[in-house]
């Protein structure tokens, strides 16, 4: 549980007197409450713990390690490769969800990039809940796939979903689970 | 960028191990602090990249690992109890303590249930008024805030049968702990990045100076891992030993304050038995007396359990970078994740678990093809 995942605000707001945000996680939307980065804003990155928003992701930090590789000519092309990197990792996600089995995944993952809305986001999160629910053949492995973070999720999601191997499609993996609606513990029930 | 791919591509993860090879000349131990790092080197392969004298040891930072026995006991003991609803991290379930695990009671009908975030757990308390509904509050810097938090809504919302059951366990003991004693290897620290996004640098720096040893603040995905190391071993072939920040892009200096501050207004520094290691004094947090009534561990009285570790199991030496999982006998043959002797196996962050899943390394995707 100690693994942070990067996710980007969509909506900030206030429930019951604590401020709160939905985050997308690759076209997965969450409940991320941002107590502790209450200046946040819509469309900045974020890194999230337990369901907490810890930390604001630098993009020029972000960028300063290809920059670094770069000037020692290590590396050709590489600035151009990162800016391909998004519609690459766009690809991806969509790729890897529908390795999920599940034909409303599929519908509504035609329509689900990086800045999905709300709506399709939720289908998907259903959609790969029940997927994970029913792939999985025990509860045992659906429960630990269901609360934990990246780490674990990803040596469960390789287990249960027969998901590709890349780390990136095994974080997609995991976190449909956890941001299913009403929490994980629906989802093992 | 989305901060993830960027970082597990193949070619810069290359070529920033080919810097690191071109300025290492003498062997050197480094030790990386999280469970989850060990997991990005061994899946990814990544100390085949580096140059042979560099040996990467790795570290304690796994919490579940590291929950000491008698508290899963406790945990189990409580949620046996009727009545009581247990909510914990999913990872938490399958460790197995002396009378079995969560699971397993799970499914002779405790109410278990795994939340994802502790305002899970305080929600599942406002939903059952009638239930006693106890958090399992475990793990670093990086879930303490958060289950502060909790402990702070439930107050503030006047929920008298919410409880905390806090296994908190801090980092900085740990490494000094692990720096002082006298069969220590470890020379360098890849630091523990997403507990830095807390505590911030502040703290490393008097144990980078103290005992001379480089800290390099890491993050997650192989180019981070490698980067890390180069810089590590920069200052080992220096003679420095400094607090170094690689992974800027989520960590600042003072970490975050609030989280710090609303840490400090739950908790405060306890003692704390490290399963595999021992006591390490300071080393815990556990509720305020300002809390004292929200402390699981008061409210449900439970008899002192033994606990007995198998003798065959060496996680302890794991733990403190003295010795490789698959130097152990009992490795793959009689400990697997499925029947787990110790504490580096029972956690899939653990780097026991993390063997056994990546026994052979993947093959880093170059970029444009990662999937």
């Amino acid at each position: 549980m100690c693994l942070g995942i990067p996710g980007r605000i969509v909506e900030v707001g206030e429930v019951r007197g604590l401020r709160m945000a939905k985050v997308s996680f690759g076209g997965i939307q969450k409940a991320v409450c941002l107590e502790y980065l209450t200046d946040a804003k819509v469309g900045e990155w974020v890194l999230v713990h337990v369901g907490f928003a810890l930390s604001r992701i630098d993009e020029a930090e972000a960028r300063r390690i290809f920059e670094f590789l770069k000037e020692f000519g290590e590396m050709e092309d590489l600035e151009a490769e990162a800016d391909a990197a998004e519609q690459a990792a766009a690809d991806a996600e969509s790729e890897s969800e529908s390795e999920s089995e599940s034909e409303a995944e599929a519908e509504a993952e035609a329509e689900s990039d990086a800045e999905a809305v709300a709506d399709t986001a939720s289908a998907t999160a259903t959609a790969s809940a029940s997927a994970s629910a029913t792939d999985t053949a025990s509860a045992s492995a659906t429960d630990t796939a269901s609360a934990t973070d990246t780490a674990s999720a990803s040596a469960s999601a390789s287990d249960t979903a027969s998901a590709s191997d890349t780390a990136s499609a095994s974080d997609t993996a995991s976190e449909p689970v956890a941001a299913a609606p009403g929490g994980s513990g629906r989802v093992s029930s | 960028m989305k901060y993830l791919d960027e970082y597990r591509d193949g070619e810069a993860v290359t070529a920033a191990a080919g810097k690191l090879a071109e300025i290492v000349t003498q062997p050197w131990v480094l030790m990386e602090v999280c469970g989850g790092q060990t997991h990005s080197i061994v899946k990814h392969g990544l100390d085949a990249l580096f140059p042979e004298e560099v040996e990467l040891v790795h570290g304690p930072g796994c919490p579940v690992c590291v929950t000491p026995l008698s508290m899963i006991d406790r945990a189990h003991a409580i949620a046996s109890k009727p009545g009581v609803v247990f909510c914990s991290f999913g990872d938490m379930l399958r460790v197995p303590g002396s009378r079995g695990d969560l699971l397993a009671l799970k499914s002779r009908g405790a109410d278990v249930r795994i939340v994802y975030s502790p305002l899970d757990a305080v929600r599942i308390a406002e939903e059952n008024p009638d239930r006693d509904v106890v958090f399992f509050a475990i793990g670093f810097e990086t879930t303490a805030p958060a289950n502060a938090m909790a402990a702070k809504v439930a107050k503030a919302r006047g929920l008298t049968r919410f409880s905390l059951l806090v296994s908190h366990v801090l980092v900085p003991p740990m490494i000094t702990s692990i720096l002082q004693a006298s069969d220590n290897r470890v020379q360098a620290f890849l630091g523990p990045g997403h507990v830095c996004t807390v505590m911030g640098l502040g703290e490393y720096t008097p144990i980078a100076a103290r005992y001379q040893v480089p800290i390099v603040v890491t993050g997650f995905e192989p180019l981070d891992l490698v980067d890390g190391v180069r810089r590590a071993v920069e200052q080992l072939e220096a003679g420095r030993g400094e607090v170094d920040n690689a992974y800027g892009r989520a960590v600042r200096r003072d970490g975050n304050p609030e989280g710090r501050r609303v840490m400090d207004e739950v908790f405060e520094v306890c003692d704390r038995s490290w399963r595999g290691v021992g006591n390490i004094p300071k080393s815990g947090l556990s509720l305020r007396y300002e809390y004292r009534d929200y402390d699981a561990a008061r409210r449900f009285e439970v008899e002192d359990i033994e606990t007995r570790e198998p003798e065959a199991c060496i996680s302890g030496r794991v733990l403190r970078g003295l010795a490789k999982p698959d130097e152990c006998p009992e490795f793959r043959s009689n400990c697997t994740p499925e029947h787990p002797l110790g504490a580096t196996m029972v956690s899939s962050e653990g780097a026991c678990a993390a063997y056994f899943a990546y026994g052979r390394p993947q093959k880093l995707v170059p970029l444009g093809r990662v999937r």
